[in-house]
C-alpha cells in the first residue's frame, strides 16, 4: 500500500510533467510551425509577385510587339504578316523566345513563326488546329496591365513545353490588300519561367511551383503533382468527401492559404495558393513536403526525451529507496507484530490467572456473605467484594480496551428491561455514594419506554463508568443520575435515551478536556493518586458510544463539578413505561434481603467439570440453594466417563484443564453418540476473557459461555436458560418458609426477640437456631468477660466486647438488647464511664435474662449420638500442629490441607477445639498463610 | 504485482521513447535486381496524349524507391500524333514516349520509330514473355517498336447485384440476352442496355459492331484485304454486326433516348452506371477504366454499392469475343539522354507484377496473360482462346475501324439503314 502511495504520485507527477512538456513543445511546435507556415506562405505571395511582374513583364514585351505591328496599320502603313514576323524576329532578344502571328478565322489557325520547324529547315509555317489553348480567347484584351496567356501546351514548332502571351495585331492581307486580324503570339517556354524560381532553392530546398487554372488544369505543374488536374490529384490522393472536395476547390480558387494534403506517397505536404492579382483565372501553387518545414520539432523531442529519462531515473531511484525502506518497516512491523502477539499471549495469561484465583476468592466471598451472620466478618467480606470487584473491574477494562484496540468490539443487541438496567446501575452506585457519604439522586423519566432493544451490557457498562467517576472524583456533596428520553420524529420505532450524571466533584479544568478520552490518561494524577482506576474508563465508554452511534458530552466547572452526558437510540420493543423508578427503587431498599436463590431444581442434574477442586467447591456452593443436584468431575476423562452413564440437564466445562482440555473433551463428547447427553447444552467455563473469545468457543461447539469469577445472578440466569422448565420451580413459587413454623415456641414468645428479624439476618431456620445456640453458648461467658473488664475498669475491651454483643444481639433479633448494647458501646467510645456505671449491670442483667430465656435450646448431647472419636492427646496435637507449621513454611498446602483433615478424626480437647477450628477454617478457606500464627497463637 | 507493474511501466516508457527516434525500415523491391548504379542522378521524361497518368507515376514513385535519384516525369503533348515526330526531332526529346498499333507501317510515323528502339534486343532483358502474344506487334524485320503496357477491349459492365435482385442470370447468348432485356423491360428497365450515343467515338454501336466484324473478317483473309483496302465490296461484310446493332435498338434492349442523355464517353458513363438502375452499359475497357476512381464520386454508388463486372456481349449463340488490342504502348527513344537508365526503367515496369500493378491502380485492363487478379475482368479470362481475337495480328487497319465505328453510329442513330452502310463502306471519314 505505502509502495502505491509512493509510486502513484510519481508515476502521476512524471505524467503531468511529460503531459506538461508534450503540450507546451506542441504548442510551440504549432507556433513554430504556425510562423514557418506564415513565413512560406509570405514566401508564395513573394513568387507570386515575381511572377506576375514577370507575366506582366512578358505581356508587356508581347503588346510592344503587337502596338508596333497595329501602330503601322494605323498610320496607314500596315505591315503584312511576313513583315510583322520579320519585325519581330529582330525585336526579339532571346533565342529560345519565339513568336507566332496566327489567324483564328483560318480553320487551320495556321499562321507563321519567327522559328523554323525543328527538324525541318526553312518550314516556318504554324498550326495551332489541334493545340486547345484558346478557350479564353474573348477575354484577350489590349488593355495595358492585363496579361493574356494561355496554359502551358506543346510548341508546334519545336514541341516544347511554352507559354504564350497575346495580343491582337491588324495586319495586311497581301491577297485581298485588307487588313486582317491576326493573333500575335509570343512563346516563353516554361523552362525559363522555372529559371525564375531558382533563388528559392536556397530556402525551400524541396520546394514545387505550380499554376493551375480555375478548374485545376496545370498551367505549370511541379514533378510532385500528379495527374493534369490538381484537383483531381487532390482527389485521388486524399480521403475525402465529395463536400470537402468542393470546399478545398473554392478556398484555393477564391484567396490565399495554405492546407496540408498528401501526396502520392501519402506523406504530408503544405500546399499554400495565392490568385495572380493581375490574372485571377490563374492560381499559384507552392508545394512542399511537410517534414522540410517542421524539422525544427525534433529538439522537442530531445527535450521530452531528456525530461522523460530524468523522470524515469527518479522513479527508479524512489522506487529502490522505497524498496530498502519498505524492507526495514516489513522487519519493523513483524517485530511490532511479535510484540503484539507476545501482549495478546501476556493478556490472554493475565485474565486466565487472575480470574482463576479471583474465582475462588468472589465465590467464596459469596459464600462467606450468605452464611456468615457476624457483623464483622460480613463488614470485611463485603470490602473483599468491594474490593474484588474493584480489582475485576480494571482486569475488564483493560481487556476491554485491548478489544477496542484490536477492532474486535462488537455490538451485540438484545431486548432488554430498561429497568432492570437502572436496578443494576442504581444499586451498584447507590451502595458506593452510601460508603463515601455522598447524596445520591435520581432522576428517571417515568415515561420511558419498558422494554428496549440495544446493547444491554455495553449501555450498562458506558453508564457505570461514568457513575463510578463521578463517585470516584466527589468527595462531598452528591452524584445525580438522570435518564430521560425523546421521541425520534421520522423513526416510530426508536426513542432517543438521554443519559446524564452530575457530580459536585473536583471538575476538569478546561485544558484538560481533550485529555479526557485518551487512554491511561489520568487528570491531575497527583492530586488524584490515591483514587484507583487504569485511565481507560473513559476512554472505552466513549469508544463503546461512537460504535452505537453516540458519543460523550463533557461539561464541567473545575472545583464545582461535572456533567457526563450522551443521546443515545434505542428501538422500542415495549412502550409500557418504566414508571415512578425513584419510589419503586426506595421501597425495593427498604425490603431489600440477603441474597435469595431464583429458582429451585432439586431433579435438576448438573456436572461440572473443573480441575482446581476450589473451583467446584465454589460453584456446588453457590448453587446449594437451589438444590441442583451437582456432580463434579476434575479432569476431561472423568467427566467423560460420567456424561456417557448418567443424563445431565446442563454442563458447564472449564477450558484450561491439563492433559485433554475443555475443547477436546467437548470434541470427544460430542462424538459420542447414544449417550444420555446428546442434547445437553455444555456451557464453557473459563478465565479467559479477551477478544474472539467467545466465537472461540461457540464456534468449537459450547451452547454458551461464562467467563470466571463466576457471577452468581448469571450463573443462575444461565441455568434458567438451559434446564429444562418442568425442573425449574421459580423463586416464588418456593413456599415461603413460615418464620416460626422451624422454630420451638418458646423462641417464639420470648419478648426480646424477634425471630423475624433473626431468620432474615440467618437465611433459614435451622441457621437460625445454630446462632442462637451459639449465642447462648457464648452467653455467660460473654458477660463475665464483660463484668471483669468493666470491674478492672478496662474500658476499651468493655467497649470492644459490648460492641460484640450489640451485633450478636442484633443478628439473632434481640433487637431491644442490640440498640442498648448499642448505647453503651456509643458511650465507651466517647468515655462516659458515668453512663457506663449506671447503664452496664441493666445490660448485663437482660443479656443473663435473655439467655436464661433461651436455655432450652441447650438440650443434652444424646449419649447415643455421643461423639465416639477418641479424643487427641497433647503430644499428637503438638505434633499436628508442627507438621502442619512445616508444611506452611515448605508451602506444600496439598500437604497442610491433608494433615489439617487428620484433626477431624480426634476430639479436640475445649481449651484447643477453637485453634483447631480456625485452622480448619484457614485450610478451607485457603488461609494459608494465616495458619502458622494460629498454631504460636499470634493471630 | 505491484512491482511487476511498475517495472512493466518503466520499460514501456523506455521503449516508447526509444522508438520516437526510430527510422522507419526501408522498402526494398524484391523481385527486381536494379543493374545501374543506384545513386545514378538524371531525368527520365515520358511523353504520351494523356491528360494525366496516376498508374504510370505510381511506378516512378516504385521505381524511385530503388533509384531515388532519378526524376521521372510524365508530359503530356498537344496534339501528340503531329507533334511526336517533331518532338523527337528536338534537343530535349523524351526518353519514352506513347506509340500506339495504328502508327506501325504508317509512313507518317516513320521518322516516329525511326528514334525508337527494338525492345526485343535479349540485351535489354524485357520480360516479354509476360505479355499475352497477340498483343505484341513485330514489325516487318521482326523488331519489337513498342510493347503494351494497357490493353482494351469492348463489353458490357454488368450491374451483378441487379440481375441477382430481379432473380435473372447473365446472359451468355444471343437470344439469352435478347430475353433478358426483355424480361428486364417487363419489369420497369426502360433501357435494359445503354451506352454513349453522342458521338461516334466510344459510342456503343462501335462498341457492338466492332466485334463481330472483325470476327467475320478474321475468318475470311479475302474479305480482310478488302475491307482493309476500303474496297466497298467489303462493306456486305459489316451487315451483321450492323444489323446486331439495329436490332438491339429496335427490341427494345436499348433505349436510344436514354442513351442520348449521356454526356460523355467516359466519365458520364461510368456515372449514369453507377446510378444501380441499369442491368448492362455497353463501354470500351478504357471506360470501365475509370470506373474504381469514380466509385467514390457517385454519391448514388456510395450510397448504394453493388457487385460489377466487365464481360463480352454475347453477340452469337455461342457467345461474345475478346477483341484483344493493345491499348498504350511504349517505346524508347534510343536518341534520349539517358538510355540505359531508360532501359533499366522498362525492365523494371514491363515485368507481370509491375504491369498488373499498374492496372490494379486505376483498373485498367493490364497486357499479361493472367486476367484473373482483378474480378471486374475475370468474364473476359473466361473467353476460349478460339473468340478471342488481336485485331493488331490480325491486320486489322485503322482506317477499317473507322468505317465500321462511323456506319455502326449512323445505323444506331438511324440516319442511315443497314444497306446504305453496306454500300458506303469506304467513303465514312
Amino acid at each position: 500500500m505505502k509502495k502505491a502511495l509512493v509510486i502513484i504520485p510519481n508515476l502521476l507527477i512524471m505524467g503531468l510533467i511529460l503531459a506538461f512538456i508534450v503540450g507546451y513543445a506542441n504548442s510551440k511546435a504549432k507556433e513554430s510551425d504556425r510562423s514557418v507556415i506564415d513565413a512560406y506562405e509570405k514566401m508564395t505571395l513573394t513568387v507570386d509577385q515575381i511572377i506576375a511582374n514577370y507575366l506582366e513583364d512578358e505581356q508587356h514585351l508581347c503588346d510592344i510587339w503587337s502596338n508596333y505591328v497595329n501602330r503601322s496599320a494605323e498610320a496607314g502603313t500596315p505591315m503584312t504578316a511576313e513583315e510583322a514576323i520579320s519585325y519581330i524576329r529582330k525585336a526579339k532578344i532571346s533565342p529560345e523566345i519565339s513568336g507566332h502571328l496566327i489567324f483564328m478565322d483560318d480553320p487551320e489557325r495556321s499562321g507563321i513563326s519567327t522559328t523554323e520547324k525543328t527538324g525541318q529547315s526553312g518550314d516556318y509555317r504554324v498550326s495551332y488546329k489541334n493545340v486547345s489553348i484558346f478557350e479564353n480567347l474573348d477575354s484577350v484584351s489590349d488593355v495595358d496591365g492585363v496579361v493574356n496567356i494561355t496554359r502551358a501546351y506543346t510548341n508546334p514548332m519545336n514541341g516544347i513545353q511554352s507559354i504564350a502571351f497575346m495580343n491582337y495585331v491588324q495586319v495586311l492581307d497581301p491577297e485581298t490588300g485588307n487588313l486582317r486580324t491576326g493573333l500575335l503570339m509570343r512563346v516563353v517556354p516554361i523552362s525559363i519561367l522555372e529559371q525564375k524560381l531558382v533563388f528559392l532553392k536556397g530556402e525551400y530546398e524541396n520546394v514545387e511551383i505550380s499554376i493551375i487554372d480555375q478548374d485545376g488544369d496545370y498551367v505549370i505543374r511541379g514533378k510532385s503533382l500528379k495527374n493534369s488536374n490538381f484537383f483531381e490529384y487532390y482527389r485521388s490522393y486524399n480521403d475525402v468527401s465529395i463536400e470537402e472536395y468542393e470546399r478545398v476547390k473554392r478556398e484555393i480558387i477564391g484567396g490565399a492559404g495554405s492546407m496540408t494534403i498528401q501526396n502520392s506517397k501519402g506523406e504530408d505536404c503544405l500546399i499554400s495558393y495565392t490568385p495572380f492579382e493581375t490574372l485571377r483565372v490563374w492560381c499559384l501553387l507552392a508545394y512542399i513536403p511537410k517534414d522540410d518545414l517542421v524539422e525544427s520539432r525534433v529538439v522537442d523531442w530531445l527535450l521530452l526525451g531528456v525530461v522523460s529519462l530524468g523522470l524515469l531515473g527518479l522513479l527508479i531511484f524512489n522506487f529502490v529507496t522505497l524498496m530498502i525502506y519498505n524492507r526495514k518497516l516489513a522487519e519493523a512491523a513483524e517485530e511490532a507484530r511479535q510484540a503484539n502477539e507476545a501482549k495478546s499471549y501476556f493478556l490472554s495469561t493475565m485474565s486466565h490467572d487472575i480470574r482463576t484465583p479471583m474465582n475462588a476468592i468472589l465465590g467464596l466471598n459469596e459464600m462467606v456473605l450468605r452464611d456468615s451472620q457476624d457483623e464483622a466478618i460480613l463488614g470485611y467480606s463485603e470490602n473483599i467484594r468491594t474490593a474484588g470487584n474493584t480489582l475485576l473491574g480494571l482486569i475488564n477494562d483493560i481487556l476491554d480496551f485491548s478489544k477496542i484496540e484490536a477492532g474486535k468490539m462488537e455490538i451485540v443487541t438484545v431486548d432488554y428491561s430498561f429497568v432492570s438496567v437502572l436496578n443494576d446501575l442504581v444499586n451498584m452506585v447507590q451502595k458506593k455514594t452510601e460508603d463515601k457519604g455522598l447524596v445520591f439522586h435520581l432522576d428517571i423519566d417515568s415515561g420511558i419506554p419498558s422494554i428496549l432493544h440495544g446493547d444491554e451490557i455495553r449501555i450498562k457498562q458506558v453508564i457505570t463508568n461514568i457513575l463510578t467517576n463521578a463517585v470516584k472524583y466527589t468527595k462531598e456533596g452528591s452524584v445525580t443520575f438522570s435518564a430521560g428520553y425523546e421521541k425520534i420524529l421520522d423513526k416510530t420505532d426508536a426513542v432517543l435515551l438521554k443519559i446524564s450524571v452530575a457530580d459536585t466533584g473536583i471538575g476538569i479544568k478546561s485544558e484538560d478536556m481533550n485529555r479526557l478520552f485518551q487512554a491511561f490518561e489520568r487528570i491531575e494524577e497527583k492530586r488524584n493518586r490515591n483514587i484507583e482506576g487504569t485511565g481507560l474508563g473513559m476512554t472505552i465508554a466513549q469508544s463503546f458510544l461512537v460504535k452505537m452511534g453516540s458519543h460523550l458530552q463533557v461539561k464541567s466547572v473545575y472545583g464545582e463539578g461535572s456533567v457526563f452526558s450522551f443521546d443515545l437510540e434505542q428501538k422500542v420493543v415495549k412502550w409500557d413505561p418504566v414508571g415512578d423508578y425513584e419510589e419503586a427503587f426506595r421501597l425495593s431498599l427498604k425490603e431489600r434481603q440477603c441474597y435469595r436463590e431464583k429458582f429451585t431444581a432439586p431433579l435438576a442434574n448438573v456436572l461440572v467439570v473443573d480441575d482446581t477442586p476450589v473451583n467446584l467447591t465454589v460453584f456446588s456452593s453457590l448453587l446449594s440453594r437451589t438444590k441442583i443436584q451437582i456432580d463434579t468431575a476434575e479432569s476431561g476423562d472423568e467427566a467423560i466417563a460420567l456424561y456417557k452413564n448418567t443424563h445431565y440437564d446442563a454442563v458447564f466445562l472449564d477450558h484450561m484443564m491439563p492433559d485433554k482440555d475443555g475443547i477436546e473433551t467437548l470434541a470427544e463428547m460430542r462424538g459420542l453418540k447414544g449417550t444420555p447427553n446428546d442434547a445437553t447444552p455444555v456451557i464453557c467455563l473459563t478465565a479467559n476473557a479477551i477478544s474472539g473469545m467467545r466465537e472461540m468457543y461457540i464456534n468449537a461447539g459450547f451452547d454458551d459461555y461464562m467467563t470466571k469469577p463466576i457471577d452468581p445472578d448469571r450463573l443462575e440466569g444461565i441455568l434458567l436458560q438451559y434446564l429444562p422448565e418442568e425442573k425449574v420451580v421459580p423463586a416464588a413459587e418456593v413456599p415461603e418458609e413460615e418464620p416460626d413454623s422451624a422454630l420451638p415456641e418458646s423462641i417464639l414468645h420470648l419478648e426480646a426477640i424477634d425471630a423475624g428479624t433473626g431468620l432474615r439476618h440467618c437465611g433459614s431456620a435451622e441457621a437460625y437456631m445454630e446462632t442462637l445456640k451459639k449465642y447462648l453458648d457464648t452467653a455467660t461467658k460473654n458477660a463475665d468477660d464483660i463484668e471483669g473488664f468493666w470491674a478492672a475498669k478496662d474500658v476499651k475491651n468493655t467497649t470492644i466486647k459490648v460492641h460484640a454483643l450489640k451485633s450478636t444481639s442484633r443478628i439473632i433479633g434481640a433487637l431491644a438488647l442490640g440498640d442498648f448494647a448499642a448505647r453503651l458501646e456509643k458511650a465507651g467510645d466517647e468515655g462516659d464511664t458515668d453512663t457506663l456505671e449506671r447503664e452496664l449491670p441493666k445490660l448485663i442483667a437482660q443479656y443473663r435474662k435473655l439467655a436464661e430465656d433461651l436455655a432450652p435450646l441447650q438440650v443434652p448431647a444424646d449419649p447415643e449420638g455421643e461423639d465416639a472419636r477418641p479424643v487427641i492427646s497433647d503430644e499428637r496435637l503438638k505434633e499436628t500442629y508442627g507438621e502442619i507449621s512445616e508444611a506452611c513454611a515448605g508451602f506444600d498446602f496439598d500437604r497442610v490441607e491433608q494433615i489439617a483433615k487428620t484433626l477431624e478424626k480426634y476430639r479436640i480437647p475445649e481449651e484447643e477445639a477453637e485453634r483447631v477450628e480456625a485452622i480448619l477454617k484457614a485450610v478451607d478457606n485457603f488461609d494459608y498463610e494465616m495458619i502458622p500464627g494460629l498454631i504460636t497463637g499470634e493471630e | 504485482m505491484k512491482k511487476r507493474f511498475s517495472i512493466i511501466l518503466c520499460i514501456s516508457l523506455v521503449v516508447s521513447l526509444v522508438a520516437c527516434g526510430a527510422k522507419e525500415p526501408v522498402k526494398t523491391e524484391g523481385g527486381f535486381a536494379p543493374a545501374l548504379d543506384t545513386n545514378t542522378e538524371c531525368s527520365i521524361t515520358v511523353a504520351g496524349n494523356y491528360d494525366n497518368f496516376e498508374a504510370l507515376e505510381a511506378e516512378f514513385d516504385r521505381f524511385n524507391e530503388i533509384y531515388p535519384n532519378v526524376q521521372l516525369s510524365y508530359v503530356k503533348l498537344d496534339d501528340y500524333s503531329n507533334i511526336l515526330g517533331t518532338v523527337l526531332e528536338g534537343a530535349d526529346g523524351p526518353d519514352i514516349f506513347f506509340s500506339y498499333a495504328s502508327m506501325s507501317g504508317n509512313e507518317k510515323y516513320d521518322a516516329v520509330f525511326a528514334h525508337a528502339e527494338d525492345l526485343s534486343d535479349a540485351a535489354l532483358g524485357l520480360d516479354l514473355d509476360c505479355l499475352r502474344p497477340g498483343l505484341i506487334n513485330h514489325d516487318g524485320e521482326g523488331r519489337v517498336m513498342m510493347v503494351p503496357v494497357f490493353s482494351r477491349s469492348y463489353g458490357m459492365l454488368v450491374n451483378n447485384d441487379l440481375f441477382e435482385k430481379e432473380g435473372l442470370s447473365v446472359p451468355a447468348t444471343w437470344t439469352e440476352l435478347l430475353n433478358v432485356c426483355e424480361e428486364f423491360r417487363k419489369r420497369g428497365y426502360t433501357s435494359p442496355m445503354m451506352g454513349y450515343s453522342q458521338g461516334s467515338s466510344s459510342c456503343f454501336m462501335y462498341t457492338v459492331a466492332y466485334p463481330l466484324f472483325v470476327a467475320g473478317l478474321a475468318k475470311d483473309p479475302e474479305a480482310l484485304a478488302l475491307a482493309n483496302d476500303l474496297d466497298a465490296a467489303a462493306g456486305e461484310y459489316m451487315r451483321p454486326a450492323l444489323e446486331a446493332v439495329e436490332q438491339l435498338i429496335q427490341s427494345g434492349c436499348i433505349d436510344l433516348s436514354a442513351c442520348d442523355q449521356i454526356e460523355d464517353n467516359y466519365t458520364q458513363v461510368i456515372l449514369r452506371f453507377f446510378e444501380g438502375d441499369v442491368p448492362m452499359m455497353i463501354c470500351a475497357g478504357d471506360t470501365v477504366s475509370g470506373t474504381k476512381k469514380r466509385e467514390s464520386q457517385s454519391e448514388a454508388f456510395t450510397a448504394a454499392p453493388f457487385k460489377y463486372t466487365f464481360a463480352p456481349i454475347p453477340l452469337t449463340e455461342e457467345g461474345g469475343y475478346f477483341i484483344d488490342s493493345p491499348s498504350v504502348e511504349f517505346s524508347v527513344n534510343k536518341d534520349g539522354d539517358h538510355v540505359d537508365m531508360t532501359n533499366e526503367f522498362m525492365r523494371f515496369l514491363i515485368t507481370d507484377s509491375e504491369l498488373k500493378e499498374m492496372a490494379s491502380v486505376k483498373r485498367l485492363v493490364t497486357p499479361t496473360r493472367d486476367l484473373s487478379f482483378d474480378a471486374v475482368y475475370a468474364p473476359f479470362g473466361q473467353v476460349p482462346a478460339d473468340r478471342t481475337i488481336s485485331p493488331e495480328v490480325l491486320g486489322i487497319t485503322d482506317p477499317l475501324t473507322v468505317q465500321i465505328r462511323i456506319a455502326a453510329y449512323q445505323v444506331g442513330k438511324g440516319e442511315i439503314t443497314v444497306d446504305d452502310a453496306v454500300t458506303m463502306y469506304g467513303t465514312f471519314e
